[in-house]
């Protein structure tokens, strides 16, 4: 998968596959220590906040348990938890957009993620202050878009994966994923450019 | 002008023509119409300069923050005997739902003063934000959908 360094090799992934449906939950234990890494940095990519990340990918993982003992192998685990976790990620963003819709809850993507504000050893403290002020600027960007416009955009954009590949994770036309990113990129431009007007 | 200066200059192409997503003819028409275009270069100048600034951000996570999921993913899948998401909030979601449709009327509807004592209740319900965020019920996507439906 592009973009997506595999974490082991098929033939490995075979092997682990059999354990875990002869019954060894140690195998699902490595299964996730494998892929959690990219899991949890995929959903957090796409939807801006380290906890529902974690949320999501765990739900990922716990689906993935419960598909393993008829996983057919046609698609790689990666595959399989990208696609899981892309859907699950568009499912979260509209449950989001739709309540602050109804109940006027005020979007939390603009302010520093707490569990983010753990600094990396050395870092400097400007430095992390900008990243974060970044960070939140670019959330709010995305935020603009529509769920399926936001997913495609950073799944292209920040995951590097082709067109094609993104079309089949969610199940759609690669005509409509282009447009979907075309889309994306027109919002963010105007977003970015009223923006700078706005800034003195 | 040659035939690929004049053709067609598509500003989705052009995106894709960013991301190297087209095929390679295309490509290369592209190329060459930019070169002879001043007008489009131009668009596709400030085009990358402005996705080129879209952060790419990286999580860095340890393997403290690895074990801690982990631990975290072992109890949620070993948690047995749970309630349904929704199931410990019934009252509640259905509370929910009469306070959103009686405060959404244009005509108030008739209270019995037995039903205008639960509706009070109800209503503090809505005006309690934080519980109205952590109410499992909102994590029903369908059931959110149903209720913008409704106006």
């Amino acid at each position: 998968m592009h973009g997506y360094a595999l974490a082991m090799d098929a033939r490995s992934e075979q092997i682990l596959l059999e354990q875990i449906r002869d019954g060894s939950e140690q195998g699902f234990s490595q299964l996730v220590a494998a892929h959690s890494q990219r899991v949890i940095a995929l959903a957090w990519r796409l939807v801006g906040n380290r906890s529902d990340a974690e949320d999501i990918a765990q739900e990922a993982f716990l689906r993935l348990h419960r598909s393993l003992p008829t996983f057919r192998g046609e698609a790689r685990i990666a595959t399989w938890l990208y696609r899981t976790v892309s859907r699950l990620a568009i499912d979260h963003l509209r449950r989001e957009q739709l309540k602050q819709r109804l109940f006027f809850f005020r979007s939390s993507e603009e302010e520093p993620d707490p569990l983010d504000s753990v600094p990396a050893p050395g870092e400097d403290p400007e430095q992390r202050l900008q990243s974060r002020q970044a960070l939140g600027r670019l959330n709010a960007l995305l935020q603009r878009l529509s769920p399926r416009q936001r997913v495609v955009f950073v799944l292209r954009h920040q995951e590097e994966m082709p067109l094609r590949e993104i079309a089949g994770l969610l199940g759609l036309e690669e005509g409509t994923v282009k447009a979907h990113l075309h889309r994306a990129v027109t919002l963010l431009r105007r977003e970015l450019a009223e923006h700078i007007e706005e800034t003195p | 002008m040659t035939p690929s200066a004049r053709s067609d200059c598509n500003r989705e192409d052009l995106t894709l023509l960013y991301y190297r997503d087209l095929p390679t003819d295309r490509q290369r028409q592209l190329e060459e119409h930019l070169a002879g275009c001043p007008d489009c270069a131009a668009w596709y100048r400030q085009l990358a300069c402005d996705l080129d600034a879209v952060p790419r951000p990286e999580l860095g996570l340890g393997s403290a923050d690895l074990a801690r999921f982990a631990a975290r993913l072992d109890r949620r899948g070993r948690r047995t005997g749970r309630l349904p998401a929704w199931g410990g909030v019934l009252a509640a979601g259905a509370a929910l739902g009469l306070a959103l449709v009686v405060t959404r009327s244009e005509t108030p509807a008739p209270r019995q003063p037995t039903a205008a004592a639960q509706l009070a209740g109800n209503v503090e319900v809505l005006q309690d934000m934080e519980l109205l965020r952590n109410l499992d019920l909102l994590q029903n996507l369908a059931l959110l959908e149903e209720l913008e439906k409704a106006g």
